[in-house]
């Protein structure tokens, strides 16, 4: 068992499934927009089961999920490995390097899981000084700024909003983060005074993030190795 | 007009660049310094860096193409890639030549996210491109350093691609809360980094070291292009500025 998950084989013909898998997804979604019109908008173990009905268009999925718990083992056993064998004959970025890159995408992988188990997305349409209570926090629109920036092609907008007596501007790609959850400016009326904004909880997004870091640390580890060698 | 007459000067410069080693080599050189000229222009245009929109992004790649061509020339010589290195310039260059300019921008792409984004993508497609370039030659002359270079390109590339797709990740989240999306865009995105990904694993496995390898390293550019400009027309995934 250990010697089928430390062989590259395995890892090459995981990576060729998946591949199919997802360019057989990518060829299915866009065909049946009207089952997937909401995988986008909740998790995605909330969807795969209120849609079980859609199994004839959806079934690709839970096969890419095993692909990806198998690819995670492989990618932990390969890793272990090479780290044991790598270190006892020296060279530590060499050896290092590709497994923090591994770790990386593992880490993310799991990010993707913990998103796909639990979380939520709303939007709520707010006025301003009309308070609204939104799983549990209570939301109020205090302010509402348009202007127009030379070269972007729709006026920009500023948000003032108050989170359960806490003060925040939100503007388009800035969000504002209070109790783990995610306010974000996604349009705004200057004709109707009317703004609307996300909620949004993800506890994935803490995994995506630790599993960022280190792959970028392990690819700068990777370019400084081939540097090295080509230098 | 005059902007089309200039693209079609490099492009064609590009074209005359398999004359001969020492003139393919000049034209290459006036190719590359028009079309810089040309990103430039479109710079000064624009009143920031041309990099939101397909046209320029696909003649960006391009020049970073050319580029890399002329940085790596000096850590490691190979002349000769200039044999089939032209094609990839003038492939690219055409398709942006085609593509609908918009030279306005989104709020949300105002951003540093946004732009570490894309010019980290143009960096890990030009890199990709060049290490297919390196692969194609390796196929035709079976010399080992057109391997080696290829191998050398593409993980470099895969690594500033790779970079991309973080930093595009967070650009994404902070516009819409999300970091990924069950598209066919994200999905042939997923399936290119996988590409090159397998090409990477399979060059460390003895039986497919060498051709096998640089075979799948050279589709790996039919991949990419097909994730970046098929998937949309072809395939009807939601319409993108960049």
């Amino acid at each position: 068992m250990i010697k089928f998950f430390t062989s590259l084989t395995t890892s090459l013909w995981l990576m060729g499934l998946s591949m199919i898998v997802y360019a057989l997804g990518s060829f299915l979604i866009p065909q049946h927009l009207d089952i997937f019109s909401e995988i986008n908008d909740m998790p995605l173990f909330s969807w795969l089961s209120r849609n079980r009905a859609e199994m004839g268009v959806s079934f690709w999925i839970p096969p890419l999920i095993v692909l990806m718990a198998f690819l995670v083992v492989n990618i932990l056993v390969c890793g272990y490995d090479s780290l044991v064998r790598g270190l006892r004959g020296g060279g530590y970025i060499e050896t290092l390097a590709p497994q923090f890159l591994h770790l990386g995408v593992v880490l993310v992988l799991f990010g993707h899981l913990v998103s796909a188990s639990a979380g939520f997305k709303e939007e709520v349409s707010l006025q301003p000084h009309v308070p609204q209570t939104v799983r549990g926090h209570r939301l109020e629109l205090i302010g509402l700024d348009f202007l127009k920036v030379s070269g972007e092609d729709s006026t920009r907008w500023r948000v003032g909003l108050v989170v359960d007596g806490r003060p925040a501007t939100l503007e388009p790609a800035r969000p504002f983060f209070f109790d783990r959850i995610g306010y974000f400016a996604k349009s705004a009326s200057q004709k109707k005074e009317r703004a609307l904004v996300g909620l949004v909880y993800d506890p994935g997004v803490a995994w995506e993030i630790a599993g960022a870091v280190f792959f970028v640390v392990g690819g700068a580890g990777l370019v400084l190795v081939q540097f090295r060698k080509a230098g | 007009m005059a902007e089309l007459i200039i693209i079609l000067v490099f492009i064609s410069l590009y074209g005359l660049s398999f004359m001969g080693e020492k003139t393919g080599e000049r034209h290459f050189v006036s190719a590359f310094i028009i079309h810089l000229g040309y990103i430039a222009y479109r710079a000064w245009f624009l009143g920031r860096p041309p990099v939101t929109e397909r046209h320029d992004i696909l003649l960006a790649i391009a020049a970073s193409v050319a580029g890399g061509f002329f940085v790596f020339q000096r850590r490691m010589p190979v002349p000769s890639l200039l044999k089939v290195l032209p094609i990839f310039t003038v492939i690219l260059c055409f398709f942006g030549l085609f593509q609908e300019r918009m030279d306005t921008i989104e709020p949300n792409m105002n951003t540093p996210w946004f732009l570490a984004y894309v010019i980290l993508f143009i960096g890990g497609y030009g890199l990709l491109t060049l290490g297919t370039a390196a692969g194609v030659l390796f196929l035709l002359e079976r010399e080992g350093t057109y391997e080696l270079v290829q191998h050398r390109m593409i993980l470099l590339g895969w690594l500033l691609f790779s970079f991309s797709l973080v930093a595009g990740s967070v650009w994404f989240y902070r516009v819409h809360g999300v970091y990924w999306l069950w598209t066919a865009k994200e999905l042939w995105t997923t399936v290119t980094w996988f590409f090159f990904s397998f090409y990477l694993h399979a060059r460390l496995m003895g039986s497919l070291r060498g051709r096998p390898a640089a075979l799948i390293g050279v589709l790996g550019f039919v991949v990419m292009l097909f994730s970046y400009l098929g998937v949309t027309p072809i395939l009807g995934s939601p319409w993108t500025q960049f």
